[in-house]
């Protein structure tokens, strides 16, 4: 899957699980930057995420994935 | 404080304990288990969850062994409370985050969606921890173990450790700050921490009826201890 696709992708997940169709996704992105990005959201985000791309995260992946980029490597790299 | 109780760090060993205390604190005095009612589970099903949350041993969040001091009597934990310095782990992540990872990696995945049409009521009460502040979480002790002192123990030694472990911010003088929260209507915890020194320093209030099916109050204080 290219970049591009997964971008199209996660930004639709965002969408959703954030309630807001203004989002815009940024490799520097964080929960900081996201309203309503809080420990539940982001559970969900990431099951959504698991979902749409058919993927299953390890613990270690998770607890690295700080910015919106690494979740977006991260994915890249699964699909590989 | 009876000389046979020692504090100490809890290891693997503790896990059910520690298990008990987790469950015992989000009732927190109730018969009220929101966390297995968020995510429409029993609660064996959500006690078996929370045991293979701390067996992946993740560092930082109040769902790690590590967190945990425990007051040990005779090889066996008896009073338990968590407590870490707030995104200083290995990863520089927010606790909050590490427990949504724990939970969401170790839970079905049908279960976590499940939570999704109640976010937005457990939001009010799902409180931002300050970074490089302790956090003490998750506090308990058996009935028979209870107005001993133990857990003002368990909160010093914490204290100590927190000191030792940030000297950083001691060389700096920057400004230690120990911080609990603590479900207002539990009137013996907030009398503890008030003996340890805690004062009550903000209060997070939800108005939403619904609250109370997950939390077993409507209202959120947190204490603060400067040291």
């Amino acid at each position: 899957m290219e970049r591009t696709e997964i971008i199209e992708k996660l930004t639709a997940v965002f969408h959703e699980v954030f309630n807001d169709n203004n989002i815009v996704l940024s490799d520097e992105m964080t929960a900081k930057d996201v309203e309503n990005w809080d420990s539940l959201t982001h559970m969900l985000m990431i099951t959504k995420v698991e979902e749409t791309f058919g993927i299953k995260f390890k613990l270690k992946e998770l607890n690295k994935l700080k910015m919106v980029g690494d979740l977006i490597n991260t994915i890249e790299t699964k699909l590989q | 404080m009876s000389e046979e109780i020692k504090i100490r760090r809890a290891t693997l060993e503790d896990v059910d304990f520690l298990v008990d205390t987790i469950v015992a604190a989000e009732k927190s005095g109730t018969d009220n288990f929101g966390l297995a009612k968020l995510f429409e589970l029993s609660e064996g099903e959500m006690r078996t969850y929370i045991k293979a949350m701390l067996e992946e041993e993740v560092d930082g969040c109040e769902f790690s062994v590590s967190s945990f001091l425990v007051a040990d009597h005779q090889g066996k934990a008896v009073s338990a409370f968590a407590g870490w310095v707030e995104g200083q782990n290995e990863d520089g992540m927010s606790s909050a985050l590490l427990k949504s990872n724990l939970i969401g990696y170790c839970l079905p995945m049908e279960n976590v969606m499940k939570s999704q049409s109640k976010s937005d009521i457990v939001r009010p009460l799902q409180i931002e921890r300050e970074e490089g502040t302790y956090q003490l979480e998750y506090s308990y002790t058996l009935p028979e173990y209870r107005g001993k002192g133990i857990m003002k123990d368990i909160i010093n030694m914490h204290i100590v450790d927190y000191q030792q472990n940030t000297p950083h911010r001691h060389q700096e003088g920057g400004i230690r700050k120990i911080q609990v929260h603590v479900f207002a209507n539990n009137e013996a915890a907030i009398g503890t921490y008030k003996r340890c020194g805690f004062e009550i320093t903000k209060e997070y209030n939800s108005n939403n009826p619904l609250v109370e099916q997950y939390f077993p109050y409507h209202t959120i204080l947190l204490m603060e201890r400067i040291v």
